[in-house]
């Protein structure tokens, strides 16, 4: 026991020479984890601009049934509420796009009205640009399929009755003001389609909102990113220290607990002065940030600090693991990385874990990774359950126990 | 001549010490492992979005036929029919629906109903979160009513026609209404760049991987960067003067780059990710000449391999968050005109980036070269 006193001051004081730039960096990293975050969610944007997806219109809009068509859209149709159009020429619209200020353009050619009055074939281009914003143009491409099935279905019932009506003696006068009441028909039944269904809004329950996700995630993100920065106290260059205290009869199970618990220490800390900076932000800036109204000041921030320590001891420990896997300082610093990449992504925190396939969702319940983010996530859902503390409690011990039993084996392997 | 044979004879030797080292050999394998396994789940059964699609009647065969409408074949959307709306509405509940679709009972008759003129409600929708993608994907709710919707306001026109008999039966009927297709497109999607046009694969899934890829082949010249400093605390190239140790620097950081590279085009052939073989060269060329320029300077400004473990972890994050990998940030674009992945990205669909990243590479080759001769002209380690 004294033996291990003596070895745990002697880490915690290893600990304290190398805060100071675990801390500088690590406040780098928060800084730029902030700032993404609160880019991502464009805090200073109304409620409806964030919304809406912006498209681009690009076309000779002196046809007058065209801008009326888009007049309508923009002020009377529901896609108001999720789409902008743009009007603009095509070299703005191609330069925004490029800017990715737009997601796309349509590009109406000029004979595209008389077209469709006509029943002749013509088409609107819709002109996207690859890379990650593929989510946004396949949901476009979505609705556009949607929307050619609605204006065939009204050319079908228009044309079908003009054909018919062509084989009576309907006098055109008649024929004339009929085509057009049922063309305002037509129109009629798409502008108010939103009047076919009830929305009825059962709020995020138990479940965390797009927001509240992506703060839970990049909350883990930080802890394992936290732990990286840890390279130069955690990186053994050899062991003959460790081979040393075997001999003297302090094993690696003392060793490993001695040498993780500052490391705990030092991520535990950063952690909390992370909450405790956020709940001043909040405070000073007076920010709304209604993702997490049931937070109300600096003391449930901390709180939830301290709530989270559970999943940062979690990862911390699956750190501290691959620590004990490499030696020296380049391969540990590699191995981080590519651990914090691959487990950030299977587990969804870069992307959401619903719009991965089952298998892999499935899986990520099993990597700590995933563990530690269902713990910290039912902390911010009210949906707190002693059983998963202790699994998190219950994963860590074994990640640590087999962190002594690499200790073990690499002190055997190592004796000439 | 002889200058020329002893460049490559540095190459030659700095690449196989690459090739002894194991980390180094880790993250190579990783590119096509990733490309694998990005590819391998993106054909899995997914879904961005996930809908519940339900009937308030289960024995109302009309609905059934919708609801089977509505289900068709998405890349976005997952849909879950179920047997109840109550069991719809639980998904929502429970977060493995983001929305659920509860068709009226009765409803042949309300789409009768609403081709007559009234809007009465055809279907309940329960949301959790309305979300744009929510919102928008409820086009699909209707488009799967409207063909019934406008086939029965068809009908009531063509009602007051006086016409023969014959013409008047449902294979008539239906005959004179089916001249458009439905599958007649009045959207044709294209891309601003028709060589990424030609590449095949959008999925949402794997639309991340060429910048994953492109953050790896970085990593891999941080990892040569992090071999040379460790060379520099043991003194390897100490009989080397200044300026030819930087060259070694960039010879060696370069010989890590073009092997991932190699890898990276490889894994990008296979994933259905390869535009056309003159894009990607000269791209792939370009990012390759960046990546050394940017992380030889990492290692002259670090200058010890402590210092630079340190600013690792910084360097990979910034280059994941605010290049086009995951996210389109429009913000700090200062901060990411420095990372090489951004402009290769963005040079993928925008070759006009290319004097920008020619002079990237200018100014990262001359900075490095200037900061590493400044710390060492004096001899210092």
């Amino acid at each position: 026991m004294r033996k291990f006193g003596t070895y745990l001051r002697t880490q915690f004081k290893r600990s304290v020479r190398h805060y100071p730039a675990i801390l500088a960096f690590t406040l780098l990293l928060a800084v730029g984890v902030v700032l993404i975050l609160s880019s991502l969610f464009q805090s200073d944007a109304s409620e409806e601009d964030r919304l809406r997806v912006k498209l681009g219109l690009v076309g000779d809009l002196s046809n007058s049934y065209l801008d009326l068509g888009v007049m309508l859209v923009q002020n009377f149709d529901s896609s108001q509420y999720y789409l902008e159009f743009v009007v603009t020429d095509r070299e703005n619209a191609v330069e925004r796009l490029k800017a990715r200020e737009l997601l796309g353009f349509v590009e109406v050619p000029a004979d595209f009205v008389d077209a469709m009055m006509y029943g002749r074939d013509s088409s609107v281009k819709y002109v996207a640009i690859s890379g990650p914003a593929v989510l946004g143009s396949l949901l476009v491409e979505e609705v556009a399929a949607t929307i050619s099935e609605m204006v065939s279905e009204s050319q079908n019932g228009l044309y079908g009755y003009i054909r018919y009506a062509d084989k009576t003696d309907i006098d055109r006068a008649t024929r004339s003001a009929k085509i057009e009441e049922l063309n305002i028909d037509y129109v009629e039944r798409i502008f108010m389609r939103d009047k076919t269904y009830e929305v009825e809004v059962i709020g995020q329950g138990n479940n965390l909102s797009f927001q509240s996700y992506y703060v839970c995630a990049f909350c883990m993100l930080m802890v394992l990113l936290m732990g990286t920065v840890c390279v130069n106290l955690l990186t053994k260059s050899d062991l003959s220290l460790s081979r040393l205290l075997t001999f003297r009869r302090f094993g690696s199970t003392g060793q490993i607990l001695a040498e993780y618990l500052p490391f705990l220490a030092i991520i535990g800390v950063n952690l909390l002065l992370f909450f405790a900076a956020a709940g001043v932000a909040v405070g000073v800036f007076d920010l709304e940030l209604s993702f997490l109204q049931t937070l109300e000041g600096f003391g449930d921030y901390l709180l939830l600090g301290l709530a989270m320590l559970p999943s940062a001891v979690l990862l911390t420990a699956l750190q501290f693991f691959l620590y004990e896997l490499t030696t020296g300082i380049v391969s540990a610093v590699l191995l981080q990385i590519l651990a914090t990449l691959a487990l950030a992504f299977a587990s969804g925190y870069l992307l959401p874990l619903n719009s991965m396939p089952p298998v892999l969702a499935a899986a990520s319940a099993y990597l700590p990774t995933g563990l530690a983010f269902s713990y910290a996530a039912s902390l911010l859902t009210d949906s707190f359950a002693v059983g998963t503390l202790a699994s998190v409690l219950a994963y860590a011990a074994v990640i640590l126990a087999a962190a002594v039993a690499v200790r073990t084996v690499k002190i055997r392997s190592s004796r000439v | 001549m002889k200058q020329i044979r002893q460049i490559c004879t540095w190459y030659r030797i700095l690449l196989k010490r690459l090739l002894k080292k194991p980390s180094f050999l880790v993250i190579l394998a990783l590119i096509p492992l990733l490309a694998l396994a990005m590819t391998s789940i993106s054909d899995e059964k997914g879904g961005f979005l996930h809908i519940a699609v339900a009937a308030e009647d289960p024995t109302d065969s009309y609905a059934q036929t919708v609801i089977d409408r509505i289900c068709a074949e998405s890349e976005l959307v997952a849909y879950e029919i179920c047997a109840t709306p109550e069991e719809a509405r639980a998904a929502v509940s429970n977060g493995s629906a983001d929305t659920a679709w509860i068709l009226e009972e009765d409803l042949a008759e309300k789409i009768e109903t609403v081709a007559g003129g009234k809007m009465i409600k055809l279907a309940h929708v329960v949301v959790g979160e309305d979300t744009t993608f929510v919102r928008t994907a409820r086009e699909r709710l209707f488009g799967a009513l409207y063909a019934d919707i406008s086939y029965e306001l068809y009908l009531r026109y063509v009602d007051e026609l006086t016409l023969p008999e014959e013409l008047l039966t449902e294979e008539a009927l239906r005959s004179n209404y089916e001249i458009f297709s439905k599958d007649r497109q009045i959207v044709e999607f294209t891309y601003l760049d028709a060589e990424v046009a030609a590449a095949k694969n959008t999925n949402y899934l794997t639309s991340p991987l060429r910048g994953l890829l492109a953050v790896l082949m970085l990593m891999c010249g941080l990892a040569g960067t992090m071999y040379f400093l460790t060379n520099e605390r043991e003194k390897t190239f100490a009989c080397l003067p200044p300026f030819k140790r930087v060259c070694v620097f960039f010879a060696n950081n370069l010989a890590a780059v073009s092997l991932a590279a190699v890898f990276v085009t490889v894994a990008l052939v296979f994933s259905d990710n390869y535009t056309s073989f003159g894009q990607e060269t000269l791209l792939m060329a370009l990012y390759v000449l960046m990546a050394t320029g940017f992380c030889t300077f990492i290692g002259a400004l670090c200058r010890h391999l402590n210092g630079l473990a340190l600013c690792l972890p910084v360097v990979l994050v910034l280059a994941v968050a605010l290049s086009p990998v995951f996210f389109n940030i429009k913000a700090f674009e200062s901060l990411q005109a420095l990372l090489p992945p951004y402009h290769y990205l963005y040079g993928v669909a925008d070759l006009s980036r290319v004097p920008a990243m020619a002079l990237y590479i200018a100014v990262s080759f001359v900075g490095a070269g200037s900061f590493y001769w400044l710390a060492h002209r004096n001899g210092e380690q």
